[in-house]
């Protein structure tokens, strides 16, 4: 196409600026041969690979890929805010209504950017300024580019954070943005991208940061757009929403795109085997049974392990459920009752204590050896509190925790011990039976030490070492389908899946009997996501261990408890086995749950979403 | 097992910086000042106290590279025994301020709620002295001790220090792999030593970097007032002390040391800043 006839030199935007326009797309927006380049300290790096796309008036477009797969960059390309260095647009034309963004001049690409594109992007942190109040820079933004008067704007301006479902938008208005959450601060920048009724937005995984409640929230709203003939450019790795929100679909992998058509058409019927693998990888909320690990992706994959053991047999759940889950009390490994963790609310100039955060309320728990709970919630619902309080990484308040795991080893009181009273010494013979495995795969390992440093050390702290160091890590390695050679790497040297893997290993380390999945796969591209949730599957099978997973995904959760917990504002609100609470659902913050969680395939659901 | 082009956080910021050709040459340059002050007695070609009142001032000549200043002394080799006082009281004082402060701060910043509030409203007490009249006075009572000058100046350092490392351990201890640490059992103390403080390495040297300077600065700056080092010995303040004095007749007696205490403070600020920049990410 166009992309191989450009010229490749500086003086090209002087040359292009003397020509008129040549309109090549009646589209809105056609991006043609992008291809960017990373200069890093290896050598150059392709980031994007001749790009072809294109977006209509109106028109919502997805563009899916994994991390890694370019789609970010190309969304900054079009705007022309790649950082550089090290990203370098080396060919290509971005053209926008006529005009090619990449040679415009920065004066003329200024006006564009906010008032014609607007970009919504992934980190709320960064976008608003933490020293003006949030009124002050919606009525700054409005008054720019628009001629209201402040009175005016500043009704504009609460009227669009009602819209985004700020609750108080009056009050909120006079907040800094250190007062509102993550996801109130996504809301707020979202209501900048929409208010000066840009002609595209370019959303780079705005939900990302939201429950799942808000999204849908967030994209009726988006949607709503649509009818002022916006055009959107969504970017996202959850091929769910897209299914729910877009007219077409692009899939890139490894920064060339792989596949592109109407949504329907690709989810009923991919073309290419990596779509065929990612939309496999997608826990469906409703599926009677949860997929297996697609051929695709275990030969794709990151990974390549060597397959020690047969293919998993059913999933562990099924198998488990039908052995009647009723246990009688005496077989719980871990039973919680009346537990309370309260968080001291401090003010004024002495810090008193004027209130109480109730982090987990009164909360009765129990889970018996070998089981998978789920525990499902948004942010701020508790559901890490509870989940650190029940292996004595949270001191508790009120109620008891008591734990059953008696090994020899340790002498416990026979009946249980109960760890909330313990304190940290003392607690820690219980340490090795209680494990987590946290949701930040880059935070939770010590990028100081390696790899076999970080699986023996609870070992060594035990003095349970029966082999030496290295022999056990590697161990410990290959059963997280690992390669042996990497026992003397540091973290960095990982990818996510890799890193989440080496959190299971290390929490495996100490053959515990109860770990805490904490969003344990919720930072992972969906196939990584199928691959350690089999893994997970399959350490239980094999050890007994028993999970508390907990996740702000319903189907994620659906994959792999028996019983799940719904948790809203320190209480649980309903618990029941996993088919009752998905298909039967009784309390009504469970169906509102229920309800937000997009189902890729589901026509009626998509229908309703897009008012169709 | 390893393979050999495995890399480490610190090979990586090694490599990074190799390629700041300013830093490198800060670091030579320190190197072959170390070098020299500590060969002083077999390289420097006079002694560093033996006068020749009948020569008295001299112009730098073949017999002496630098001059003589006015009771005759070779310049050169006052200026290398300086630099011993200068580095030593750099570096030692810089390693007290290192220990004081990076142990008060990680205490603090790890054990958190009271003991931090406590610890850290010492420190400001502490800051609140103006320090020089501190040193002073310390200096005025217990007479002019060289090594009470090391502990002294590093006893006011190490106030920065425990406040910067106090700040990274507060940002450390919210990370994940501090809590996977405690669920694995491991004790405080084992947290603090193997979690925490590698991870603030960082910070630490490259404050460090800045302060030996600093001190070597405030060391001269002491002797010019005469409460430092002592004659016959020499230290850099002392020589540009004396420089001053007769800056109109014999310029070189400031140029030379002046020079030098620059290209020093040059070289370990240069140094300072590529150990930010290579340090600076992962």
């Amino acid at each position: 196409m166009l992309g191989s006839h450009l010229v490749r030199s500086s003086s090209r935007a002087e040359q292009k600026s003397l020509q008129a326009p040549v309109r090549t797309s009646d589209k809105l927006l056609s991006i043609q041969g992008l291809t960017v380049h990373f200069d890093t300290d290896e050598g150059v790096v392709q980031a994007v690979n001749d790009l072809h796309l294109e977006i209509g008036q109106g028109e919502i477009v997805g563009l899916v890929g994994e991390s890694g797969s370019g789609k970010t960059v190309t969304a900054q390309s079009i705007l022309r805010l790649t950082p550089r260095p090290p990203a370098r647009i080396v060919d290509g034309v971005v053209e926008f209504n006529g005009a090619d963004l990449l040679t415009l001049p920065v004066e003329q690409l200024r006006r564009l950017r906010g008032a014609e594109i607007s970009m919504i992007f992934q980190e709320p942190m960064t976008a608003l300024s933490p020293l003006h109040r949030v009124g002050r820079q919606l009525c700054e933004l409005l008054s720019f580019h628009t001629d209201l008067d402040p009175t005016a704007a500043w009704k504009l301006g609460v009227e669009w954070l009602r819209k985004v479902g700020l609750p108080d938008p009056q009050q909120r208005m006079s907040f800094y943005p250190h007062h509102l959450s993550g996801g109130m601060r996504q809301r707020v920048m979202i209501a900048m991208a929409l208010m000066l009724k840009p002609r595209l937005i370019i959303a780079d995984e705005p939900s990302t940061a939201l429950d799942v409640t808000v999204q849908a929230q967030i994209f009726r709203l988006l949607l709503s757009m649509k009818e002022e003939h916006t055009s959107m450019l969504l970017i996202t790795h959850d091929l769910a929403v897209v299914w729910e929100v877009c007219d077409r679909i692009y899939v890139m992998k490894n920064s060339r795109l792989v596949e592109h058509g109407k949504v329907e058409t690709i989810f009923k019927a991919p073309a290419h085997d990596y779509t065929r693998a990612l939309l496999h990888a997608v826990p469906r909320l409703y599926d009677e049974h949860p997929p297996l690990l697609p051929e695709y992706v275990r030969s794709h994959g990151t990974l390549t392990p060597p397959q020690r053991e047969p293919p998993a047999r059913a999933p562990a759940h099924e198998q488990s459920r039908s052995e009647g889950d009723r246990a009688n009390p005496a077989q719980h490994l871990l039973r919680a009752t009346n537990l309370r963790v309260w968080f001291p609310v401090k003010t004024g100039l002495f810090a008193r204590t004027t209130g109480h955060v109730k982090a987990v309320d009164a909360v009765d728990f129990s889970i018996s050896a070998g089981a998978t709970v789920g525990l499902v919630g948004e942010s701020g619902s508790g559901k890490t509190t509870l989940g650190r309080a029940l292996i004595g990484l949270q001191a508790i308040n009120d109620g008891s925790i008591v734990f059953t795991g008696t090994d020899a080893a340790t002498d416990m009181k026979p009946g249980g011990t109960e760890l909330g009273d313990l304190n940290q010494r003392r607690l820690k013979p219980w340490r090795r039976h209680l494990q987590m495995i946290f949701q930040d795969p880059y935070s939770s390992l010590n990028p100081r030490m390696t790899v076999l440093d970080i699986l023996t050390e609870g070992l060594q702290e035990h003095g349970l070492l029966d082999l030496p160091k290295p022999d056990k890590a590697v161990q410990l390695l290959e059963e997280v389908e690992l390669r042996a050679d990497m026992v003397n790497r540091y973290p960095f040297e990982f990818s996510g899946g890799e890193r989440q893997r080496l959190n299971i290993a290390r929490a495996l380390s100490l053959e515990p009997k109860f770990i805490v999945c904490d969003e344990a796969v919720s930072a992972l591209d969906v196939s990584i996501q199928a691959q350690v949730i089999e893994l997970l599957r399959r350490l239980q099978t094999r050890y007994g261990i028993a999970y508390l997973f907990i996740s702000h995904d319903l189907s994620v959760v659906r994959q792999l408890s028996e019983q799940i917990l719904v948790m809203y504002q320190g209480k649980i609100v309903e618990r029941g086995n996993t088919a009752d609470v998905i298909f039967r659902p009784r309390h009504e913050y469970t169906r509102t749950l229920l309800d937000a969680v997009p189902v890729p395939g589901d026509h009626r659901r998509r229908r309703r979403m897009r008012g169709g | 097992m390893a393979e050999p082009r495995s890399t480490s956080p610190h090979r990586n910021a090694w490599r990074r910086l190799q390629r700041n050709k300013v830093a490198i040459f800060g670091l030579c340059m320190l190197t072959v000042l170390a070098l020299l002050a500590l060969l002083a007695p077999w390289l420097s070609p006079y002694s560093y106290s033996a006068q020749n009142l009948a020569l008295g001032p001299s112009a730098p000549s073949a017999a002496h590279w630098l001059g003589t200043d006015l009771f005759g002394r070779d310049l050169l080799t006052r200026m290398i025994y300086g630099s011993r006082v200068s580095l030593a009281v750099g570096f030692i004082a810089t390693a007290v301020a290192l220990l004081i402060g990076v142990t008060w701060g990680a205490l603090a910043g790890y054990l958190g709620g009271r003991t931090d509030a406590l610890m850290m409203r010492l420190v400001d007490i502490l800051y609140a002295l103006p320090f020089t009249i501190f040193i002073i006075l310390l200096m005025v009572v217990f007479g002019n001790n060289i090594i009470l000058l090391f502990l002294a100046i590093g006893a006011v350092e190490w106030l920065t220090m425990a406040r910067i490392v106090r700040g990274q351990v507060l940002h450390i201890k919210q990370q994940d792999y501090i809590e996977a640490a405690v669920s694995l059992g491991a004790s405080r103390l084992r947290i603090i030593v193997k979690h925490v403080l590698p991870n603030i390495a960082g910070p630490v040297i490259i404050y460090a970097t800045l302060t030996v300077p600093n001190v070597i600065l405030l060391e001269s700056f002491l002797s010019f007032l005469g409460l430092g080092v002592q004659p016959p010995q020499s230290s850099w303040g002392l020589l540009i002390a004396y420089g001053v004095e007769t800056m109109e007749e014999y310029p070189w007696l400031l140029l030379f040391p002046a020079t030098l205490l620059a290209l020093t403070l040059f070289s370990l600020n240069f140094l300072g800043d590529g150990l930010r920049d290579a340090l600076g990410e992962k």
